[in-house]
């Protein structure tokens, strides 16, 4: 068992290397964040403390459309305290760029091998199809959720210190204690299993589109979901959406964050994300990742010599 | 020859792509330490072949590799032999370093000495991406990369397809300098017949799915002559039923098969010149002969 568990150790770095621009993107993501806020810190231009981020992207967002949503923006922004806004428009940023990364990372990582032909350096070394799924899967379940989290985490607690420390950046608002930073950091990690458990549906689905394609896999990966979503207004079942796509937001994430704005205790916070967990949906949406994967794994072992 | 000194075994092999037959009733035995090559044109099967040694299709027919079923032990038979499936397949956007660490942690057999003394001799730099290198150093990385690995068979599919003429003879250089180390034995299929014939010890023909030749080349040697006669005995030398023939500088080269049992010291004395014929010119002669 341990000799066939050290091989997919090893093929993790190889997603590392071969995926690397997904860890740089996180990375470069959270330092252009700290170098805005810094630049902007320090220029004293800032309303308001951490508000100043999200101000001067509303402004650059209204001067693009050319209209005045932004200023209400602002306003509506303000009245919720800066140094929340900022922890939330970084966690949010991190968010849609792991969701973009992800999405990119399951469609790519089994295609990508096949059209340009490594598929068949691959297979001349002894390590199995199964070996390499199963790295490919736990790269796009935990690996690349574990980043972004760190990586976003990092970015708030730096953006934090920026405000705390540099004292012209004083605003309206108070700052938000360490307390509360540390109560979503542990809700933010602590999340992480579950959603390891709500998005392998969804993985699984992009993985298989990868690995069974032959052209352009986004197109049936985007495709299929959208004809189940057409069949549904017929009144059909949309199983697709049931399955893989609702459970990309875990339930329970927004009762979670509000227990954390309310300052409760990160423990009482987890316990909303990991109470559906003691119902059977989650789990059927496991099962049917692991036969979406086990399809992947058959089908690279046997597109092999069509590469 | 004992069973143990076999080391590709395959009986009845055949192979159908959409109904039409790819292999048909292939039966091999491959010794130790001998220098294969497996020749034939496009469509032959060769590559067909080579997946069916490597477990990489299934079908009809029974295969050993080293003692093992490739289809069912492929992960234990891959610690012991190595392959180039084909040109340009090692990944472009791996560094060369990174190439030699992921090898030492997922081949149990690779050396990162032997590696790194075979790149030693090249000018392959260690920090590039597989993607900035010329065709020809990549083909070279790759040979490197499979030579050092402790493999009893090797396996090279087309591995020089579209390398310029230096290149090809700097690969073939390499792999007769280091590829006959040790245990290995080596299995290789290429078009340019030529260029490999000088270290080959045994060929196989393969024509349109079937073997047409499995023989060494010192057996070859033996049972095939190629007389030049002067236009003038060309009639009479066709009497004698040559394999082929075609024409030189100083008249006609004719094949022919001493296994027949036809009496060629008559048309020998006539000869301006007697040699062994080359893998060349015998693949087109049983060509010729299966398309007769």
């Amino acid at each position: 068992m341990k000799q066939r568990l050290r091989p997919i150790l090893w093929l993790l770095l190889r997603e590392y290397l071969e995926h690397r621009r997904l860890w740089a993107l996180a990375i470069g993501l959270g330092l252009a964040i700290i170098a805005l806020d810094l630049a902007l810190s320090l220029g004293g231009q800032a309303p308001a403390g951490g508000l100043h981020v999200m101000y001067h992207s509303t402004r650059a967002l209204e001067s693009v459309s050319g209209n005045r949503t932004g200023t209400h923006m602002i306003g509506s922004l303000a009245a919720l305290g800066g140094y929340d806004l900022l922890l939330n428009t970084i966690a949010v940023l991190f968010a849609l760029t792991l969701a973009v990364a992800l999405f990119s990372y399951g469609l790519a990582c089994l295609y990508d091998e096949r059209r340009d032909r490594s598929l068949l350096f691959w297979k001349s070394l002894p390590i199995s199809d199964a070996q390499c799924v199963a790295a490919k899967a736990i790269t796009g379940l935990a690996v690349l959720p574990l980043v972004y989290a760190v990586t976003g985490l990092t970015t708030v607690w730096a953006a934090w210190a920026i405000n705390i420390g540099l004292p012209m950046t004083a605003g309206p608002t108070p700052p938000m204690t360490a307390a509360r930073l540390v109560g979503f950091s542990a809700l933010v990690l602590g999340v992480l299993p579950v959603y390891a458990i709500s998005l392998t549906p969804g993985l699984g689905w992009l993985m298989l589109c990868s690995a069974a394609v032959r052209r352009h896999p986004a197109i049936i990966a985007l495709g299929m979901p959208l004809l189940c979503a057409l069949l549904n207004v017929f009144g059909l079942p949309n199983p697709i959406w049931h399955w893989v796509a609702a459970p990309l937001v875990p339930a329970g994430v927004g009762h979670a964050l509000q227990s954390i704005e309310a300052g409760q205790a990160p423990a009482t916070a987890l316990a909303w994300v990991y109470q559906p967990m003691s119902q059977p949906d989650p789990w059927g949406g496991v099962i049917l990742g692991l036969a979406f994967l086990a399809a992947a794994t058959y089908c690279r072992r046997r597109h092999a010599v069509l590469a | 020859m004992s069973e143990s000194d076999i080391v590709i075994r395959a009986r009845g092999v055949s192979q159908r792509f959409a109904g039409r037959p790819a292999l048909t009733e292939i039966d091999l035995a491959v010794p130790a330490h001998r220098v294969v090559g497996l020749i034939g044109p496009n469509g032959a099967g060769k590559t067909t072949l080579i997946n069916r040694l490597l477990g990489l299709l299934v079908g009809p027919g029974t295969i050993r590799v080293l003692g093992l079923d490739p289809a069912r032990e492929r992960h234990a038979l891959m610690q012991q032999i190595c392959f180039i499936a084909d040109v340009a397949t090692l990944p472009r956007w791996l560094r060369v370093a990174e190439a030699i660490r992921l090898m030492v942690r997922l081949h149990p057999g690779f050396s990162a000495a032997v590696c790194e003394t075979l790149l030693a001799n090249t000018d392959i730099p260690r920090r590039a991406h597989i993607g900035q290198l010329s065709k020809g150093m990549v083909a070279q990385l790759h040979l490197v990369l499979v030579l050092a690995v402790d493999a009893r068979l090797l396996v090279l599919d087309e591995p020089t397809l579209g390398l310029d003429l230096l290149n090809r003879r700097r690969f073939y250089d390499r792999l007769l300098e280091h590829g006959r180390s040790g245990q290995r034995t080596l299995l290789i299929t290429t078009h340019d017949v030529a260029e490999i014939e000088p270290i080959l010890t045994d060929v196989i023909f393969l024509d349109r799915g079937r073997k047409v030749l499995d023989s060494s080349m010192d057996a070859l040697a033996e049972r095939f002559v190629e007389v030049v006669v002067p236009p003038a005995v060309l009639t009479e030398a066709r009497t004698l039923e040559p394999c082929a023939e075609r024409c030189v500088r100083d008249g006609y080269a004719l094949i022919f098969d001493r296994s027949r049992g036809r009496d060629l010291s008559a048309i020998e004395r006539l000869a301006t010149a007697r040699n062994h014929p080359t893998l060349a010119d015998l693949f087109v002669a049983f060509r010729t002969q299966s398309n007769a």
